[in-house]
Parts: structure tokens; C-alpha cells; sequence
């Protein structure tokens, strides 16, 4: 079905929405969410995703269903991650996001950035990449894909796909700093 | 405070971005893509192998496909003759003209297919490539790591559907090099979405050489441009899959089937499913009918690249084409599968 009329759908309140959107979305929004949190918890994850979903559409009218979804779906995962950290749970994440944050991050402070509008410097970062080395960033952080699976995705070598992250990676902290 | 900020920032990333992500969809096969020589000691039970371990071990010329193909004719049961075929490039970022005849010189920026042969999995080919005046150094900048040699960036495979461009396939090179301004390149492109069939095009992406940057190896580029290729992929031979005679039950109690492709490998259930055997952890052997045998897991680095080149659950992939016409049996974590 089209992501127009599942809009359509949420907008009439038809339950059909969150069927058609698990039907068309649930294996791409799975994956995002057990990268994160592991198998189990991103099932429950994505029982309150859905729940989100209907309650935010409408209002929300997103231009891509998809997009929103994964959105969604991520940010409540790490809410989720974050809760069970906070609650001695260890995380059982699918990807070792330890690495992942500590190869982003450079090993700068985050607090350094805290007063940073991020909305604004994100998507600044983003916009002024190349689309190849936009979507090589955003499959590693955004979506926690392993280099290899970015490397057969795009067909490029894992060499070219570790060195587009590498510059990627200074740009995004020196967008951060406002150089 | 967060324990993944850095990440958890990335969540202001507007929804075009996630969507431009989305969309830049992509073959079903997820595998690694080779990028290695790999001179092997399996050539003895690998015979086709052998062909292509002499692009390392040789070291001076590359050796084309024809001839490699040749050498396994008799055991591959194959068409007498090479086929040469009307080869048409056409312009991405460089323009390159309608080039029927491989005897012809090419032109500078052209890139023609000179022999290729397909599987149900597969697609391997020999590629020239005429980069005269695109800037390339006379030879490797002195940074360039031993060994390492020229890299295309990319082989991509696309079909067109009701005018639209489609990704069928994507791969890389097995091996490169350079003879003055023709670079020639043996490419093999596993990750193929179906058995390829029909006017394909085929993209021929950058050039590069590998140095060392923050203690790591890159690709440093040499020549950033692409090149097309339109081919009929039905005027080149397929090496054909073999398929397991005899029929172990897998554990949900259905017949098994292994097909074993010059390719690669997978298994199916008599109901046409995938079987549920997870391959990237299975130990696999292949028995020759000279009574050698290779076995190793993909999950495991040793055998990673050297047998096994990339793979899904589902399917594993070969680091170099197999003669199926030299495999007995074939076991799967204890299943075996007879020919």
C-alpha cells in the first residue's frame, strides 16, 4: 500500500494504519530497533512505536512514512536503552554501541556540546556531505549498520566505505565546534 | 547525562535524510564484497581456482578470463568458441562511444567487456578501460602500499524496468592492472539479486591506489569518473549449478536440496524455501572426487576470504569460481549432500 494511503488511514482513525505500516515497515523497523536494544525488548519497543505512530498521525503528516516510523522507532529505543542502563539492566543491543558512540564522538566530552542546537547543526552536517558519504554516515550511526553491510549495500569496498566514516566523522565534530 | 549522546544526536537528522537512506535501496543479498587476490594453496582442490590465483602469483600480467576460461573448458562444459559480442558503452561521466569490435583500439575514456560467463549467482567478466588523459601518474605514488595495486571502486549492475533503472548486481574486481594508460580489469559481481538475464549496463566506478591515513588503509583516489558498459548478458555462457541427489530431511522434516553453484551455495527445502540452516555458522566441506577435501565457516576469518568470500544465512559465496564437475559431496554441519 502506499504511504499516502496509510497516512489517509491514520488520518480516518482506521486501524488498518498500523497494520498496513507493520505490514509494509515492521521487518525495516525491527532491525533499527534490535540494533539497539536486542531482540526482545525491540518487539516490546515496537508495540509502543505503533502506539506512538497512531497517536502522532495526525496531527503529524509526514511526507515519508518510512522515515517517520524509523525516526520514531530509534528515538524510542534509546529511551528505552537509556532506561534500562538506568535500572542496572545491561544493554543487549545487537551492535556495540559503545564502540559505535566512542568512533563517533572521538573521544570529545558531549559535554562540550550540551548547549548546541543540534536540530540545526545535524542537519547542516548533513546537507553539506556528498549523498554517497551521507548515506555511508547515516547507515553507521543512524542506523548501526556494520561496515560490511554498508560495503555490500552500496557496492564499495569496506576500505573506501571506513574512509568515507573517517571524514565524515572530523566534518560532523567540526560542524559540532562551529569551525 | 546519556550514555550515547553523540548518537541520540543524530535524531534531529530531518526525515529526508532517513528517507534519502531509504531509498537508496539496494540488491536483497547482503555480502562482503572481495576485494583480495588471493593466491591459495586450495588450487589443487579448487581447479578453477587456479586460474585466478595466477593474477598473484604470476605478479606480471593478468591473466584474462578467456584463457582462464579455456583451461577449464573440457571440465566446465562450456561453448567451443569465447564469445565475442557487440559491446556498446555508453556515457556516465565519461562519454564513450558504440565499440562493436574488441580489436579496435579504444578511445580515451572508453571501457569495453571482452569475455564474461555468468552463473545462477554470479557474474565474472574481463573489463578494458582507456583512461588516457584523466590525469592518472605515469606509475603508483610512493605512498602506495606494496602489493596493493590499482582498485576500481566499484562494479555496479543495473536493469532497466519500464525506464527505470534498477540495481541488479554489484561486485568488485578480483584483479587489476595497468598496461600504460588501459587498465584491465577481472571483475566478479556476487551479489546478484536473481540469475541475470537480458541488456543489463554495467557501471564501472573510480579508480584508486591504497595508502595508509590515521593507521589505517584507504583508497586514495587516482581517478574519480565512471564509465558504462550496455551488455546482453544471454550472449555469454552459464556455468551451470549442480544439485544434491540425495535428500536429507532438515529438522522441520522436509527433503533438502543443496545446490551448488560455481558460485556458491545454498540450501532449500522441497517446498522451494530457503532450509533454515543458518551457513554463515555452519561448518562446511566440500569432498573432491580425487578425495581432497576443503572445509572451513564463513563466521570463521581464517577460512573468511580464503574459501568463502561473503555470504547471507541463507547463501555463502565462493572466494574464487568452483568446478562443480569436481565435487562428490558436500556437508553441512554434519548433513550430507551427494551428486
Amino acid at each position: 500500500m502506499e504511504d499516502e494511503k496509510i497516512v489517509e488511514l491514520y488520518f480516518a482513525r482506521d486501524e488498518l494504519a498500523v497494520s498496513a505500516t507493520q505490514e509494509k515497515y515492521g521487518a525495516l523497523l525491527l532491525s533499527v530497533s534490535r540494533k539497539i536494544l536486542g531482540q526482545c525488548d525491540a518487539e516490546e519497543c515496537l508495540n509502543d512505536a505503533y502506539l506512538g505512530i497512531w497517536d502522532s498521525i495526525p496531527p503529524e503528516r509526514p511526507l515519508s512514512l518510512g522515515a517517520y516510523c524509523c525516526k520514531v522507532v530509534r528515538n524510542l529505543s534509546f529511551k528505552r536503552l537509556e532506561y534500562n542502563l538506568a535500572e542496572k539492566r545491561s544493554p543487549k543491543s545487537a551492535v556495540p554501541l559503545d564502540e559505535l558512540e566512542a568512533s563517533l564522538s572521538g573521544g570529545e566530552d558531549f559535554k562540550a556540546y550540551e548547549n548546541i542546537d543540534f536540530s540545526i547543526a545535524v542537519n547542516d552536517f548533513l546537507q553539506s556531505l556528498k549523498p554517497e558519504m551521507r548515506i555511508v554516515f547515516m547507515k553507521r550511526y543512524y542506523f548501526a549498520d556494520t561496515v560490511p553491510e554498508i560495503s555490500a549495500d552500496l557496492g564499495i569496498s569496506e576500505s573506501k566505505v571506513k574512509s568515507m566514516l573517517l571524514r565524515a566523522r572530523k566534518k560532523y565534530l567540526s560542524f559540532l565546534k562551529g569551525e | 547525562m546519556n550514555r550515547y549522546p553523540f548518537l541520540e544526536s543524530l535524531d534531529s537528522a530531518d526525515g529526508k535524510f532517513v528517507k534519502e537512506v531509504l531509498e537508496y535501496k539496494t540488491a536483497e543479498r547482503r555480502i562482503i564484497m572481495k576485494k583480495k587476490i588471493i593466491a591459495i594453496a586450495l588450487a589443487a582442490a579448487l581447479a578453477v581456482t587456479a586460474g585466478v590465483s595466477a593474477v598473484a602469483a604470476n605478479g606480471g600480467g593478468l591473466e584474462k578470463l578467456g584463457e582462464f576460461f579455456d583451461r577449464t573448458r573440457e571440465a566446465i562444459d562450456t561453448p567451443e568458441e569465447f564469445p565475442t559480442v557487440d559491446v556498446t558503452a555508453v556515457g556516465a561521466d565519461v562519454t564513450v562511444s558504440a565499440e562493436p569490435d574488441v580489436s579496435e583500439p579504444l578511445k580515451p575514456g572508453e571501457a569495453r567487456l571482452t569475455s564474461a560467463f555468468t552463473t545462477n549467482h554470479g557474474f565474472y567478466g574481463t573489463i578494458e578501460w582507456n583512461l588516457e588523459g584523466m590525469g592518472l601518474p605515469d606509475s603508483l605514488p610512493e605512498d602506495a602500499l606494496e602489493n596493493h595495486g590499482y582498485n576500481v571502486g566499484a562494479v555496479r549492475l543495473y536493469r532497466e524496468v519500464d525506464g527505470e533503472r534498477q540495481w541488479c548486481g554489484f561486485g568488485g574486481q578480483i584483479g587489476t592492472t595497468r598496461n600504460g594508460d588501459i587498465i584491465e580489469i577481472v571483475i566478479d559481481a556476487n551479489g546478484i539479486d536473481k540469475k541475470l538475464e537480458g541488456n543489463l549496463i554495467m557501471e564501472i566506478d573510480s579508480l584508486d591506489y591504497t595508502a595508509y591515513e590515521d593507521n589505517d588503509k584507504v583508497p586514495v583516489p587516482l581517478y574519480e569518473g565512471k564509465v558504462e558498459i550496455e551488455i546482453n548478458i544471454d550472449d555469454y555462457p552459464t556455468l551451470k549449478s549442480r544439485y544434491s541427489v540425495n535428500k536429507p530431511i532438515g529438522e522441520d522434516g522436509k527433503a533438502l536440496t543443496l545446490e551448488l553453484c560455481p558460485s556458491g551455495i545454498e540450501i532449500r527445502n522441497e517446498d522451494g524455501e530457503y532450509a533454515g540452516i543458518d551457513l554463515l555458522e555452519s561448518v562446511i566441506e566440500l569432498r573432491m572426487n580425487d578425495g581432497t577435501t576443503v572445509s572451513g565457516r564463513m563466521r570463521d576469518y581464517s577460512t573468511h576470504e580464503l574459501i568463502f568470500a561473503f555470504g547471507t544465512s541463507n547463501y555463502i559465496g565462493f572466494a574464487t569460481p568452483l568446478d562443480v564437475e569436481m565435487v562428490g559431496s558436500v556437508t553441512v554441519d554434519g548433513i550430507e549432500f551427494t551428486f
